[in-house]
C-alpha cells in the first residue's frame, strides 16, 4: 500500500487552478523530492497533500484514508516553507517543539513522560537539546528551521512533510538539516521534500518528481546533478539558465559521499529500493532533469509526461 | 486604608479588581501572540450596545452584554477568517456601529449618559453582590479554559498550517478565543470599563514579555501583573480619593502601564547579557 495516495487531484487558490490532475504514489520508506521553479505548484501540491489545502478534484488518501477524514494526526509531521514563525509573545525552544505533541495529547491532561522524552529526543536528533530554555527568535534562521523540524518529530510520524527546508538555510544548517533527515529515513520513514534545489540533500533522494506550471513532467530516480554543477548553499537565481554540462545517467552518480562527511555512525544508505518499475507512469531510470529545478523546462522527449500522460488517470 | 476595607463595596470591589486583573491576561496573551492586541477594544465597543439593549429591555446589563459581546467576537472572526483585505474595514465599521448603537439605545431606553458611563469607564465601587459572583465564576471558567487548553491554543496560534495538520479544529479554537475574549470584556467592564478593557488584557502582557523567554512564563507573569495592577490600582485610588477624585478603572491601567515602563529597562537589560553569555 502506497503511504501516499495523490490520484487526479487539482488544487485551486481563489478560483485558480494551481495543481492540475497531479498523479502520485509515495511507497513505505521513500525519499521523494518535489521540484520546480517558483509557481509550479510543488508547495501547493504538499499542502494539499497533508489537508492543509481541500483539493477541488481527485483524492489525496495518506496512510490508506482520504487525508481530511484522518484521525492519527500523529502519524503525519509537517516541516512549513516559513521559518521562525514569530508571534507577538514569546516562545522558547522547548514549548514550540513541544507543541509538535499537540496530535498526541488528549483535551485538558497535564504533558506526560512520553511527550517529554518525545521533545527532547526530538531537540537531540537536530542537535538543539542545549537551546530548549531560549527564545525561538534569539536562533539563527536555519537552527528556527531545525526547531520546526524537531517540532514534526516530536510527534513520532511515519511519514513527514517538508516544505523547502533549506530555503535560506546557510550551510552548516543545511548539512545538519540533512544528517538528521538521513537518520530519520534511515529508521524506515517515508520523506516528501519539497524544494527549489537539493544542495547537501542531493544524496538522500530516492525519487525526483518535476512540477512545471502545476502539471507533472517528470517522475523518476534522480540524478545528483547539484554535485556536478551547483554549490549547496550558494541559491541560484530565479531563471538562471546555466548549463549542465555532465549529465551522468545513474541514480547515485555523483560525489555525494563526501557531503555526508560528518560523524555518522550508521552510514549505510538505505535507499536502494529502486523498484519503481512497476508504477505505470514510470518512465524508466532517468534523470531527474537538472538539480537545480528552475531548469526544469529543459526536460522533454520521454521525460515530459504533459504530452503522452495527460488523460490516462 | 483598614478603616476603607471594612466597607462592603470595598470588599466587593477588592474581590472583583482581583478576579479581573487574574483573568484578563490570560486572554489577552492569546490575543497578543495572534497580534490581535486591539480585539478586546473592538469587542468592548460592541458590548456597549449590549448594555444599552439591557437598559432598554430591563434585563441585566451583565447579561446582556455578555450575550451581544459574544456574538459581536463570532462575527469578527467570521470576518477575520474570510477576507484578509477587508477584514480590518469591517472590524471598524463592527467597532463603531457598537458603539453608536449603544450610546443611541441607551437615549431611547430614557436612561443618561451617566449610567452609561458607568460601563464605558468601569464603576468598581458600585457592583452589586450579584455582579461579584459573576465577575468570580466567568473570571474562573476564563482561567480554567485558557490554562488547560494552554497547549492547543498555543499551537493555533504559533502555527496555523501546522495545527491543521495535527488535526486540531482550528476554527472551534478560534471561535473559543472569541467567546471567552467577550466574556473577558464583560467581566473586566465593571472593573476598568468597556473603553479601558483591552488595556487590563494587553498591558500586563506586554509588562511580562519584556522579561519572560517562553510563552507560559509570558501568560503567567502577566496574570501576577494584572492581578497587581487590579488591587494595587483600587487601593490606590482608594487612598488618593480621600484627597481628590480618583476614579479606580483609570488607576488600575495606569499602575499597569507603569509596570510596563520598569519592565521595559529590565527586559533589555536581560536581553543583552543574554546575548553576551
Amino acid at each position: 500500500m502506497s503511504v501516499v495516495e495523490v490520484d487526479a487531484v487539482t488544487v485551486s487558490l481563489d478560483g485558480r487552478p494551481i495543481v492540475w490532475d497531479a498523479d502520485l504514489a509515495v511507497e513505505p520508506g521513500e525519499f521523494v523530492v518535489l521540484m520546480g521553479a517558483n509557481g509550479s505548484g510543488k508547495s501547493t501540491l504538499v499542502r494539499a497533500m497533508t489537508g492543509i489545502l481541500p483539493v477541488s478534484a481527485g483524492q489525496v488518501r495518506v496512510l490508506g484514508t482520504p487525508v481530511e477524514r484522518l484521525r492519527e494526526r500523529h502519524r503525519i509531521g509537517y516541516v512549513p516553507q516559513r521559518g521562525g514563525a514569530s508571534t507577538g509573545v514569546p516562545a522558547s525552544v522547548g514549548e514550540v517543539v513541544a507543541s509538535g505533541r499537540v496530535s498526541r495529547r488528549r483535551l485538558l491532561r497535564p504533558t506526560g513522560a512520553a511527550d517529554r522524552r518525545a521533545v527532547a529526543e526530538a531537540l537531540e536528533v537536530v542537535g538543539l537539546a542545549d537551546r530548549a530554555r531560549e527564545r525561538v527568535t534569539s536562533l539563527s534562521g536555519g537552527q528556527q528551521q531545525r526547531v520546526l523540524i524537531a517540532r514534526a518529530l516530536a510527534a513520532e510520524p511515519e511519514v513527514l512533510f517538508l516544505d523547502e527546508p533549506t530555503a535560506g538555510v546557510d550551510l552548516p544548517n543545511q548539512q545538519a538539516l540533512a544528517d538528521t533527515l538521513e537518520r530519520l529515513s534511515a529508521t524506515g520513514a517515508t520523506i516528501v521534500l519539497v524544494a527549489h534545489e537539493l544542495g547537501t540533500l542531493a544524496g538522500l533522494i530516492d525519487r525526483c518528481v518535476v512540477l512545471r506550471d502545476g502539471r507533472i513532467v517528470y517522475d523518476g530516480l534522480p540524478l545528483s546533478e547539484v554535485e556536478v554543477h551547483g554549490t549547496p548553499g550558494v541559491p541560484l537565481q530565479v531563471g538562471d539558465h546555466r548549463d549542465h554540462p555532465a549529465q551522468h545517467p545513474g541514480p547515485h552518480a555523483g560525489p555525494h559521499a563526501g557531503a555526508h562527511d560528518a560523524q555518522h555512525h550508521d552510514q549505510h544508505h538505505p535507499h536502494d529500493h529502486h523498484d519503481h518499475v512497476d508504477r505505470p507512469h514510470e518512465p524508466g531510470p532517468h534523470d531527474c532533469g537538472p538539480g537545480h529545478s528552475d531548469s526544469a523546462p529543459d526536460i522533454s522527449g520521454p521525460f515530459d509526461r504533459s504530452h503522452h500522460e495527460r488523460g490516462s488517470a | 486604608m483598614i478603616d476603607l476595607l471594612g466597607y462592603e463595596f470595598m470588599q466587593r470591589a477588592l474581590v472583583a479588581a482581583l478576579f479581573t486583573g487574574l483573568a484578563a491576561p490570560v486572554i489577552g496573551t492569546y490575543l497578543v501572540q495572534r497580534r490581535l492586541s486591539l480585539m478586546g477594544d473592538g469587542i468592548g465597543h460592541i458590548a456597549v450596545t449590549g448594555v444599552a439593549i439591557g437598559l432598554l429591555t430591563g434585563f441585566s446589563p451583565t447579561w446582556t452584554a455578555v450575550l451581544v459581546a459574544a456574538a459581536g467576537a463570532v462575527l469578527l472572526e467570521v470576518i477575520r477568517e474570510r477576507g484578509h483585505t477587508s477584514g480590518d474595514l469591517a472590524l471598524a465599521l463592527l467597532f463603531y456601529g457598537g458603539l453608536a448603537a449603544g450610546v443611541l439605545i441607551t437615549g431611547l431606553a430614557g436612561q443618561s449618559g451617566a449610567r452609561l458611563q458607568q460601563y464605558l469607564f468601569g464603576s468598581l465601587t458600585t457592583i452589586s453582590i450579584a455582579d461579584a459572583w459573576f465577575t468570580i465564576a466567568l473570571a474562573l471558567v476564563v482561567v480554567a479554559l485558557g490554562l488547560g487548553l494552554l497547549p492547543q491554543l498555543f499551537a493555533i496560534a504559533q502555527d496555523r498550517d501546522f495545527a491543521v495538520v495535527a488535526g486540531l479544529n482550528v476554527r472551534a479554537y478560534n471561535m473559543l478565543v472569541a467567546v471567552l475574549a467577550a466574556v473577558t470584556v464583560t467581566i473586566a467592564m465593571r472593573t476598568v470599563g468597556l473603553l479601558l478593557v483591552s488595556a487590563l488584557m494587553v498591558v500586563p502582557v506586554a509588562a511580562s514579555q519584556q522579561v519572560a523567554r517562553s510563552f507560559r512564563t509570558t501568560l503567567l507573569l502577566a496574570m501576577a501583573v494584572g492581578t497587581t495592577a487590579g488591587v494595587g490600582g483600587l487601593l490606590i485610588s482608594a487612598e488618593l480619593s480621600f484627597h481628590a477624585t480618583v476614579a479606580p478603572g483609570p488607576t488600575i491601567v495606569l499602575l499597569a502601564l507603569a509596570i510596563f515602563v520598569l519592565a521595559w529597562p529590565l527586559g533589555a537589560w536581560l536581553r543583552r547579557r543574554e546575548v553576551r553569555a
